[in-house]
This record gives structure tokens, C-alpha cells and sequence, in this order.
């Protein structure tokens, strides 16, 4: 890929905490005008290589570009191109919401007061009202607002349904669309819900244990990632034949199996262990919470509910 | 910057009537605490105007510091803060001017408001000045460091709680510092005050900046200030309270606690070593054990217990620097700046205060009413012969017909209790100098009451004026009545020119000879206060010198017993700093020739004092260089680390183990050996550490890096981040 299609970079991206690695060598191209999303578990490390593309913590080593500029040296003129909502829509509760547009305003070359106004509207909130007295949705509202109304090149967002009933929701993804379709507009939107994301996104990047597992576009995921159902008693034994097995999951008499660029061995070692294995549809829920699947913990999830019925 | 300044002031404002109200209940309590003087405990022992308000404006700045930074150091208000079209610079700058504003707001309002008030209610009924509020004003100037600090508390992510608190420390030492100093050495507090400021204020910046693990070259630099600092002062206090409580565990029980040697004229007119004793149990000083010196050997060993009627000749002491030097860099012209009123001394059968007012150069006379009300009775302009009183120096002695003794710059003055003019006993002549003056004020053979002053010297550049009442039989032959002093008579003047060696002097003593009609005994103090050695002359009122000898008397059990750890708790930059002190001081005059001659006299002392002096480099250097391997500086970090801890002995190693975060290692996939983690290769076999076993299930672009592709899709130039950041840096 070009040099100057490249929105976000990363290299070797590491960051620790203390002994606790929450990012470890993290390689990561997201290209310019289109939607990248960011999925992964809680604690995975998403909102902590946010922070590190934003510059609002130093890598422990590695490097994260934003726009061609260096995270830890952003400029204020790249800042004014870069759209951030963080996680929890945090907004100062004295704020009125006409303050947090003056806020805004003043250090956003590009505000566009006319978009903010609109999105106070759709969100039901007077310019005059105190955030802090505001619902938690209202809150979510002025917080995209701010964020949106600075009409970025480059729109960072941290887990921006939170807080949203559905009718906003399915108005911030088609805001959020019709904002990507402007221009030359990037998107690097993480959130926990897929649904939103098989709309929006062009691409999808998974991260566990702050490793990256998956970067590619979203068409090509699912077709690199396939699924097989087994009649036969499926256990570590089975599942080190097999390559490429991301998940394992047993429900009643038969064994689903997650598997990542299944090739002919692949084929050949499920067959193996069952002869009328076949081939599944796989949606991309399935697929993404192959991937971020706990094992051990939907195991013991599943057995407590055994145990109390 | 204006985005973050109006943010500050809307968040912040609405705390800035909870500064306001401390502060005027301060200057309320201090306007109520005394009816005349404003600010009275300048002369007793409650906390003075300054030292409250420094106190109060202290605690508004540390209030306003954590309230304008603990709030956004939640990360998402941080991201809010500064993810933005400005710099981080521009950001601080909108908090500290907020800062300033509402600080000063908070502080200065009130002092002003204050000043308005005195101006208003004018010296009618109050000696007061609103000039008394300036040593208030620059005591809340150096306050305001509290406010970085208090950032820096917040900001800094040190690693443990003595770190992290250690610049709240070193500011508040600051405040008390400047509040300590500015009554006699105002350079020095304004100095204080303001290398103090811009160093919180640059630190605090620099983690505002870079608020990270791992701090900047710079930051490091004012922290290891900051922290150094603080270490030296808690090792000093811990010494010092040590040594009180050793002192005072050594001496309870009724034994004598504290020792103290003076070399007094005997009978004879004589140097005799004497010794006075502290009992704990009685709480007195008693006089217990004399000797008589000898030239050139110490007499300590050979101390007689003494009767009760022993008594040493009366002696005037009219030290160089007793009274304060205009030339003088400790003292400077505005050393006296905020005695705009000076409590002079009062009268309660006369119902009578005096007030010397700096500003009018006039003594006030206040009638009190029932004690509590005052009224202005007489301004008392100084002699028209004389012109000014210049600096006042109070004697404190008032006699039964309500007259008091006025000692200043220019002369002696007789200020009446009524409304009468004041007379000059004394002018000090045009072409000398006032150097100092003493008093003899206490007696007890003769039947006068005790605290009267019945013998006054004033010194000049090279001679001294002895003022004698006529009650003083030895004064009764003098020629000269100049009229009444302290209503004990006349009063007579005798002028003694002094010997060079005395002239020169800084600390000199002088009697009659009790022998020799006509002559006079003087000793001359040596250099350093537990410094019992000295030279003594006789001489004639003409100074010239009839005979003379030297004695000494080793001081070095005194510094062996109580003040080793003292002085081995001072880092060598201190001890540096003083004697460049001293030396600056004493450029004009023989200080540095009498240090050197100490030293010659006393080579074991000196070297003494040398080895103690060099007790802190020996430990601290030997120190940073381990802390330095530890944290694995580079040479040229390593060397100014050393250069560091010599100045600044083990506390400044230890500031190096606090600036630089403990450095983190996980086993290395290849050789399992700890390797750091903020290295992109491992240390010991040099494989990269970025390089992560596959697990087959990865996904990626073609063509696209990869999150964990191993070793072939490492960049060349990954930067290896804080390895880099190690290399070259130094306090």
C-alpha cells in the first residue's frame, strides 16, 4: 500500500503496565477512506492503542503514526485533523452544551456549527442545558457532536454506542456512513457490537491479550474463516491435529469448530477424527467470537449453569 | 490557551470565596490581636502576619493546584484537555494563568483590601502602615510553588508515595525558607522565592508535557532538584532531632544539660575561661567553674569550681554586625522594609506607647484609654541639628519618668514621655560610621531597678563612645555631662579610640582595666563561633597597644561532641555555599585571612571538618555509580550523576533512583534470561523481542504488516523508545 493511503500505522507497537504487557508487538496499517474496526474483548488492549495513536501515552517501545506524524509528536495542526470520542463520552458536568461547542470551537479550525447544532436537535438537548443534568444518552449525543462537528480527516472513535438507545444508534452508523462517504474520510471506530460493525466497516482488526490476530478487510475475513460440525466427541487430543483451529465448541451430541484458512490438510485432518464432518455457514458474530471466545471461562460459565439446574 | 484559560476559570471559580474567607479571617484576627501595632507578634511569640498568611496562601495554591489537575488526570478529561488544536505548552499556559488569576484573586484581593483599610483608618488610632503587608505579599509570591508542586504530585507517575510527595516538600521548605530569611537577608528571600517558582513552574510543565513512565531529560533535571532537595532536608531534620534527643536523654535527671564556655574579663582584667552550666532540674544558667587563660594553651582541663561571689568586670560587646549593615549583602536597604512601625517600647503608670514610624522618620506618642483604645498624642520628629533618625535600633529601656533611650544610626536620643522635643545625648558625627552598639542594662550591686540602662558604647569605624550615667562611679570623674540618661543622673561621654586589631574586628569585647587608670582591655574574638581562642590587648585611650597575648582554646571537643552529625549532614554544596557566603561577606574585610589562619592554627580541626565535609561524596558517590548501573545510564549520565551525589552526598544517588523508573525485564523467548522490555532486542543474545510465535490463526492483508508476523516484518527503523531516552541525561 502507498505511503500516503496510510491513516494509522503501527510498528512493533508495545506498551506495558508496569509487568503487565497490554500491547505487545502490534503491527497495524489502516488505510485512508475507510472504516476500520477495532474489536476485541474487555481488557484486550483497544483503548490503550488508542491512546498510544493519539499520543496520550508513550509506547514502552515501537511506534504509532497518525497522519505521517509521529504519535508522540503530534502537532496541533494534525490534532485539529483528528476527531477523538473516548470511551464513557466524558464531558465536564459544569458544561453547558453551548460551552462545550465554544470549547471546541475555538481550538477546531473546521468546526462546523451548523452539524453540531443539528446533532443537539436529533438529541433532544437544548444548548443551554448542563451536561452534568442531562441523560446518559443526551450526554452520548453532545459527545458526537463535539467530536463529529470538528469535521476530522481522521475520526478515532472509543466505543461510541455506549449509552445509545437503538433509534440513535442506527443514527450514529448511518451518520457515521455518510461521513466516511465525504471526501477521503478514515474511520477507526471500536466497539463491542458486530451488528454495527457488518454495516460499517470495510475492514476489522481483532485484538486479544494485546495481540493483534486479525487486520484485513471485512469480505476477505469471512471467507478466510470457516466452520465445520463434527457428530464425534471432540477434545485437545483432536484438536492439536487439526491447523489453524481458532474455537471449539460443544452444544449436545455435536462439536462446531472455527477454522482459520482451512486448506486441504485442514480438510483432511476433521475428516479424520469424523467422517461425516461437514461444513457450516459461519455469520461473522460467529466468526469474531471464535476469536475472542474465553474458552475456559464459557466452560465454566456453561457448567455453573448445569450445576444449578 | 484562551480555551483553556476560560475552561480553568469556569470550573474553578466558584472554589475562590473558600481561599478569600481564611484570608480575611487572618488579617482579621491579626488587626484584632493587638490595638495598636497591626502586626504585634513581631515582638512576642505568636505566628506572625507573614507566617500565616503563608501559610493560608500555601494551602490555597496546593487546594488550587490538586483541584485544577486531579479532576483531568482521569484519561478520557486528559484526552477532552488535550486532544486538541494546540499544544500542550499552550494548554499549561491556560492552567497556570487560571492558576495565577485565581490565586490571586484569593490572596492578593484581601491583602489589598487590607491595605486600603489601614490607609483609611490612619495612624490616629493605629500604628499601622500598609507597608506591614509586603513581607505578607512576598511570602504568598514564594507560596504560589505550592501550586506546581501540587501538579507535580498529581502528574508525576512516580513509583511510590515518598517520590511522589517529595516536591509538595521541597516547596513548603521553600515557603518556610523565604518566610525565615526575609526579615534580615530580603536578597536571599526574593531569590528563594523566585529560583523556587521558576523551577516548580518549569518542572511542572515538563510533566504536564511529557506526563509519561518515563520522564524527559528535562523534567528529570528539576525533579532531581526538587527531590534532592527534600531527601537533604529530612536527613537534616532526622539529624537534628537525633541529636536533641540524645542531648536530652544524656543530660535528664538533674545533671546539667548544655555547657556553655565564654572567655570573660576577670578581676583582673584578664581573659579567664568560664564556664556556664544549664541544669535541667532548676531550669538556670548558673556560673560554676573558672580558669584563668593562659597564652597559647587551652585551660579547659583546668577549670576551678568558683564561688558564688565571682564575678567577671562589666564588658561591652559591640559587635560589627549586632546591628544591621546597609553594605551588608546579608542585609541589604530593604532588610527593614516591613518595619514600617516599630514597636518602641510603653508605659503602663504613664499609659504611654511609643512607636518609631520608618516612613515619617518619627516617634509616635499614643495615649492608651482603658487600654484597649488608643489616641494619637505626639509625632516626635528627630533634632533639627541631626535631620533623621535613620535606622532605629532599640535599647528597651524606659525610666520611671516615662523618658526611653533611643539607639539609631545616627545617634542617641532621649525621647521624653510627654509631648516634649527629643534631645540628642549622642550624635553620631558625620564622617564615621555606625557600626554597632551595646548596653549594659542589668545590675546587681547597685540598688537600681533591674532592666535600667546605666552604661551604653556606641562603635563607630574606629573608635567606640562609652556613655556612662553619673550613678556609674567609674564614669563619675568624666568631663563631659551631655544631660540625663534614663533618668539615672547625668551622663558622660568618653571617647577610646581602639587598637587596628580591634577596629578591624568583627567581634569585640571591651572594659576598663581595673588595675591601670586610663586603660582599657579588649578581646578579640576569633573566627567561628565555638571558637574559644582569641587575642587579648591592653590599651590606652589612644589606642595604642601596652601589652597583648594570644590564647586559644580548642574547640574541638565542642565539635567533636554535639556537632559532628551537624556538620556531616551538611552535602558540600551547602558547605560551599556558606563559605562563598562568608567569603562574599567578608571581601572588604579580613575574613578570609582570619579563615586561613584558623585553618593553619588548627590543622587537626580543619581536617576534621574536611573529612566530615567529605563523608557525603564518600557514600553518595559509590552510590550514584550503582544506581546508575542499575538503572542502566550511559557514561555520559553516569558522570554528572557522580558530579551529582558529590555535591549533594547520598541524597542526591537516591534522587537518581526516584527520577528514573525501576527498569522492567521479562525472560527473553530465546535465552530465558530477564531482558528489558523497553529494548527492541534482547540485551544478552540479542534476538529481537518483538519477534512472537505464530499460532496459525492469524489473519491479515496481503501485503499488509501483520500484528505478530514475527522477525520479517519488523521495520528497520523501529524506534526503541526509552533506551534512548536514557542515553545523555543528568540532573
Amino acid at each position: 500500500m502507498r505511503e500516503d493511503r496510510i491513516a494509522i500505522r503501527t510498528r512493533e507497537l508495545t506498551r506495558y503496565f508496569g509487568h503487565n504487557a497490554a500491547l505487545r508487538s502490534l503491527t497495524l496499517d489502516v488505510p485512508r477512506g475507510q472504516v476500520t474496526a477495532l474489536i476485541g474483548h474487555n481488557g484486550a488492549g483497544k483503548t490503550t492503542l488508542i491512546r498510544l495513536l493519539l499520543g496520550l501515552l508513550p509506547p514502552t517501545r515501537g511506534r504509532a503514526e497518525l497522519l505521517g506524524c509521529d504519535s508522540r509528536s503530534l502537532t496541533p495542526e494534525v490534532r485539529a485533523r483528528v476527531g477523538y470520542l473516548a470511551e464513557g463520552h466524558f464531558l465536564w458536568g459544569w458544561m453547558k452544551a453551548r460551552d462545550a461547542a465554544r470549547l471546541q470551537r475555538e481550538t477546531f479550525p473546521r468546526w462546523d456549527q451548523h452539524l453540531f447544532d443539528s446533532m443537539l436537535k436529533f438529541f433532544g438537548v437544548a444548548s443551554n442545558a448542563r451536561v452534568g443534568q442531562i441523560s446518559r444518552g443526551q450526554r452520548a449525543g453532545v459527545s458526537l457532536a463535539m467530536t463529529l462537528a470538528t469535521d476530522p480527516e481522521l475520526l478515532v472513535l472509543d466505543d461510541p454506542s455506549m449509552g445509545l438507545d437503538p433509534v440513535a444508534r442506527r443514527a450514529l452508523v448511518e451518520g457515521l456512513l455518510a461521513f466516511a462517504r465525504r471526501d477521503d474520510r478514515t474511520i477507526l471506530v471500536c466497539t463491542h457490537l458486530l451488528d454495527d460493525v457488518e454495516r460499517l466497516a470495510d475492514r476489522i482488526a481483532i485484538v486479544s491479550h494485546g495481540r493483534l490476530l486479525v487486520d484485513s478487510g471485512l469480505s476477505e475475513f469471512r471467507e478466510r474463516v470457516c466452520g465445520w460440525t463434527l457428530d464425534a466427541e471432540f477434545g485437545a487430543q483432536q484438536a492439536a491435529q487439526i491447523p489453524g483451529l481458532i474455537d471449539s465448541r460443544q452444544t449436545r451430541e455435536r462439536t462446531h469448530l472455527v477454522v482459520a484458512d482451512p486448506d486441504l490438510e485442514t480438510e483432511a485432518a476433521i475428516q479424520r477424527i469424523s467422517g461425516t464432518a461437514r461444513r457450516e455457514e459461519l455469520t461473522l458474530e460467529d466468526a469474531v467470537l471464535a476469536y475472542l471466545r474465553p474458552a475456559a471461562m464459557v466452560g465454566s460459565i456453561s457448567d455453573a449453569l448445569e450445576d444449578a439446574r | 490557551m484562551k480555551t483553556i484559560l476560560w475552561k480553568e476559570l469556569r470550573e474553578n471559580a466558584r472554589w475562590v470565596p473558600l481561599g478569600i474567607i481564611p484570608m480575611i479571617i487572618v488579617l482579621v484576627l491579626k488587626w484584632r490581636s493587638n490595638e495598636l501595632i497591626f502586626d504585634a507578634s513581631e515582638y512576642g511569640s505568636s505566628l506572625s502576619l507573614s507566617s500565616l498568611v503563608g501559610l493560608v496562601a500555601g494551602g490555597i495554591a496546593v487546594c488550587l493546584g490538586l483541584i485544577q489537575s486531579w479532576p483531568d488526570q482521569r484519561p478520557a478529561a486528559r484526552a477532552l484537555l488535550l486532544h486538541r488544536g494546540i499544544t500542550a505548552d499552550a494548554a499549561f499556559c491556560g492552567k497556570l494563568l487560571a492558576g495565577l488569576l485565581l490565586y490571586a484573586t484569593a490572596v492578593f484581593v484581601p491583602l489589598l483590601g487590607m491595605a486600603a483599610f489601614i490607609t483609611s483608618v490612619g495612624i490616629e488610632h493605629r500604628a499601622a502602615s500598609p507597608g506591614a503587608l509586603l513581607p505578607a505579599a512576598l511570602i504568598s509570591v514564594a507560596a504560589f510553588s505550592c501550586w506546581p508542586a501540587s501538579l507535580l504530585i498529581v502528574q508525576r507517575d512516580a513509583r511510590f508515595w515518598g517520590s511522589r510527595l517529595l516536591p509538595g516538600l521541597t516547596a513548603a521548605l521553600a515557603v518556610f525558607a523565604c518566610g525565615a530569611t526575609m526579615h534580615e537577608v530580603l536578597w536571599l528571600a526574593i531569590t528563594i522565592a523566585v529560583v523556587t517558582l521558576v523551577a516548580f513552574l518549569a518542572a511542572a510543565r515538563s510533566v504536564f508535557v511529557n506526563s509519561s513512565h518515563i520522564a524527559t531529560g528535562n523534567g528529570r533535571a528539576y525533579i532531581a532538584i526538587a527531590v534532592t532537595v527534600a531527601l537533604l532536608t529530612l536527613m537534616m531534620c532526622a539529624m537534628s532531632m537525633i541529636e536533641s534527643y540524645r542531648t536530652q536523654v544524656a543530660h535528664s535527671g538533674g545533671e546539667a544539660v548544655s555547657r556553655q564556655y565564654v572567655v570573660e574579663f576577670g578581676p583582673d582584667g584578664r581573659p579567664w575561661l568560664t564556664r556556664t552550666s544549664y541544669t535541667w532540674s532548676s531550669g538556670m544558667n548558673k556560673l560554676d567553674q573558672v580558669a584563668k587563660m593562659v597564652p597559647h594553651r587551652s585551660v579547659r582541663d583546668q577549670l576551678q569550681p568558683v564561688e558564688d561571689s565571682w564575678e567577671p568586670l562589666r564588658k561591652w560587646s559591640p559587635y560589627r554586625h549586632e546591628y544591621y549593615n546597609p553594605k551588608s549583602l546579608l542585609g541589604g536597604r530593604f532588610a527593614r522594609l516591613n518595619q514600617a512601625t516599630i514597636f518602641l517600647d510603653s508605659n503602663d503608670a504613664l499609659n504611654r506607647t511609643w512607636v518609631f514610624d520608618a516612613k515619617r522618620d518619627a516617634v509616635l506618642v499614643y495615649r492608651s484609654e482603658w487600654r484597649t483604645r488608643f489616641r494619637l498624642e505626639a509625632i516626635l520628629l528627630p533634632p533639627a541639628s541631626v535631620g533623621s533618625f535613620g535606622q532605629v535600633q532599640n535599647p528597651g529601656s524606659v525610666d520611671a519618668a516615662g523618658n526611653f533611650t533611643l539607639v539609631s544610626s545616627t545617634g542617641v536620643y532621649r525621647v521624653p514621655g510627654s509631648g516634649a522635643e527629643v534631645e540628642t545625648i549622642y550624635a553620631v558625627p558625620q564622617a564615621s560610621s555606625f557600626l554597632g552598639s551595646a548596653t549594659i542594662s542589668f545590675t546587681t550591686a547597685q540598688a537600681l531597678p533591674r532592666g535600667y540602662l546605666i552604661g551604653l558604647m556606641v562603635r563607630l569605624s574606629e573608635r567606640v563612645v562609652l556613655l556612662n550615667s553619673g550613678s556609674d562611679a567609674d564614669a563619675a570623674s568624666r568631663p563631659e555631662a551631655l544631660g540625663a540618661f534614663s533618668g539615672l543622673g547625668e551622663v558622660f561621654a568618653t571617647e577610646v579610640h581602639l587598637p587596628n586589631e580591634l577596629a578591624t574586628a568583627d567581634r569585640i569585647s571591651i572594659s576598663r582595666d581595673p588595675t591601670i587608670a586610663d586603660s582599657y582591655v579588649g578581646l578579640v574574638e576569633d573566627w567561628g563561633r565555638s571558637d574559644l581562642g582569641g587575642s587579648w590587648f591592653r590599651f590606652d585611650k589612644e589606642g595604642r597597644i601596652e601589652e597583648q597575648d594570644r590564647y586559644e582554646e580548642s574547640p574541638v571537643s565542642a565539635v567533636a561532641s554535639g556537632n559532628i552529625a551537624a556538620v556531616a549532614s551538611i552535602p558540600p554544596a551547602f558547605l560551599a555555599f556558606g563559605v562563598a557566603l562568608v567569603a562574599i561577606e567578608n571581601r572588604s574585610g579580613n575574613g578570609i585571612r582570619e579563615a586561613w589562619e584558623y585553618t593553619k592554627t588548627y590543622p587537626a580541626h580543619t581536617a576534621l571538618i574536611v573529612f566530615l565535609g567529605m563523608l557525603q561524596p564518600t557514600i553518595g558517590i559509590p552510590l550514584a555509580f550503582w544506581a546508575a548501573r542499575r538503572r542502566r545510564l550511559d557514561k555520559r549520565a553516569t558522570r554528572r550523576w557522580i558530579c551529582w551525589a558529590f555535591w549533594f552526598g547520598p541524597c542526591g544517588s537516591l534522587a537518581l533512583l526516584a527520577v528514573y523508573p525501576r527498569l522492567i525485564r521479562e525472560p527473553c523467548n530465546v535465552c530465558q534470561r530477564p531482558a528489558r522490555i523497553d529494548l527492541a532486542s534482547c540485551e544478552h543474545c540479542g534476538h529481537s523481542l518483538d519477534e512472537t510465535p505464530q499460532t496459525g490463526i492469524e489473519i491479515f492483508d496481503q501485503g499488509q504488516g501483520g500484528g505478530s508476523t514475527g522477525g520479517s516484518s519488523t521495520s528497520p527503523d523501529v524506534n526503541v523508545g526509552p533506551s534512548v531516552g536514557y542515553a545523555g541525561k543528568g540532573p
